[in-house]
């Protein structure tokens, strides 16, 4: 779909479960920075778009791809190409 | 770790649904028996998982509808046509069936009541479901803040948590607006929110609320551009999009 601004998206805050499963660690309120536009948002707050074969998390503001990632039922390929940083929470 | 810390969970749980609600002709709360569960924040969701006979999965995250707390976890799920999930959830799911479920998940859309500041809850349609956590943790508590909700929503058939919801709006806490039909007698006639409306039924600025909006995408983000158009300032508003018409 060429139209990023279609309603089709969801909140970041939707992955929380793909993401614990991938990092050990919910990252809904981890802050990224975007590489395109140094716009900085929570993981929570980004553009989810989770009707494809796998998902993929837009800047909510100039709407580059920040993550992407499938899941097979033995692999999981994971791609940050817009991700310039991510602050984590250290948890106890 | 006190039993209380709530810790994200990646294992999947078998759960047992304990209690079956109707709450419209839509809409269907299920209470969820799962062995340890750690408790919720409000606003928090888990992750629904079905399998079909043939292995064939699908997964799909449904907000908590009970209070924060180590209470048994509630959800309310509206039915999606032609849905993968929902229209099993709502209308085919009896006490004893199960299912399997991931969670508590979120750290970003939520309320504890260790916030002081006044809250305005703005909730489109199913969007209801977390604030409504939100509410229930609130009153639980009997929080000192101002918290108050305003819910846009079809008609009032299609309303969820009518009775309790009728109880709060009794005590000025909750505004209903209705969009396609509104009750007999209501002096506003149905139709959507207007900015204006939005800016008298909403807690001004001033008082520095936390906001949180929930609902389809086209409700939440209408409302977050009128809301900064109004004052508020963006790093006070949370928002979660339930997405359109999908396939849930």
């Amino acid at each position: 779909m060429s139209d990023t601004t279609s309603p089709r998206h969801v909140d970041g805050n939707a992955t929380a479960g793909a993401m614990t499963q991938m990092f050990g660690q919910d990252l809904t309120d981890a802050m990224g920075t975007c590489t395109s536009c140094g716009h900085r948002a929570a993981i929570g707050e980004t553009r989810a778009y989770v009707d494809g074969p796998g998902v993929t998390l837009r800047c909510p503001e100039c709407e580059d791809v920040l993550m992407r990632w499938a899941t097979t039922a033995s692999t999981t390929w994971f791609a940050m190409p817009g991700l310039r940083s991510l602050e984590m929470a250290v948890r106890p | 770790m006190a039993r209380t810390a709530i810790l994200p969970s990646v294992t999947w749980h078998g759960a047992t649904i304990s209690e079956v609600r109707a709450e419209s002709p839509t809409g269907t709360t299920l209470r969820l028996d799962v062995p340890d569960w750690p408790g919720h924040r409000a606003g928090q969701h888990v992750d629904v998982r079905l399998t079909a006979a043939d292995g064939y999965t699908a997964v799909r995250p449904y907000s908590l509808a009970s209070p924060g707390g180590t209470g048994p976890p509630e959800i309310t799920v509206e039915t999606t046509p032609g849905g993968e999930v929902s229209p099993y959830l709502a209308t085919t799911a009896r006490v004893g069936h199960h299912v399997e479920v991931r969670g508590p998940l979120g750290n970003w859309f939520v309320w504890d009541v260790s916030n002081v500041e006044p809250v305005q809850l703005l909730a489109g349609g199913s969007g209801i479901v977390p604030l409504m956590s939100m509410l229930r943790t609130h009153r639980a508590a009997a929080h000192p803040a101002t918290m108050q909700l305003l819910y846009s929503v079809a008609s009032p058939e299609r309303a969820f948590y009518r009775q309790e919801l009728a109880e709060l709006a009794a005590q000025g806490a909750v505004t209903h607006v209705y969009t396609r039909r509104a009750p007999t007698g209501a002096t506003r006639p149905a139709g959507r929110l207007t900015a204006r409306e939005l800016h008298d039924l909403v807690l001004p600025p001033s008082v520095t609320p936390d906001l949180f909006v929930c609902g389809p995408t086209g409700f939440v983000e209408t409302t977050l551009d009128r809301l900064v158009d109004a004052g508020h300032d963006p790093a006070r508003i949370r928002a979660e999009r339930y997405g359109e018409r999908g396939t849930s």
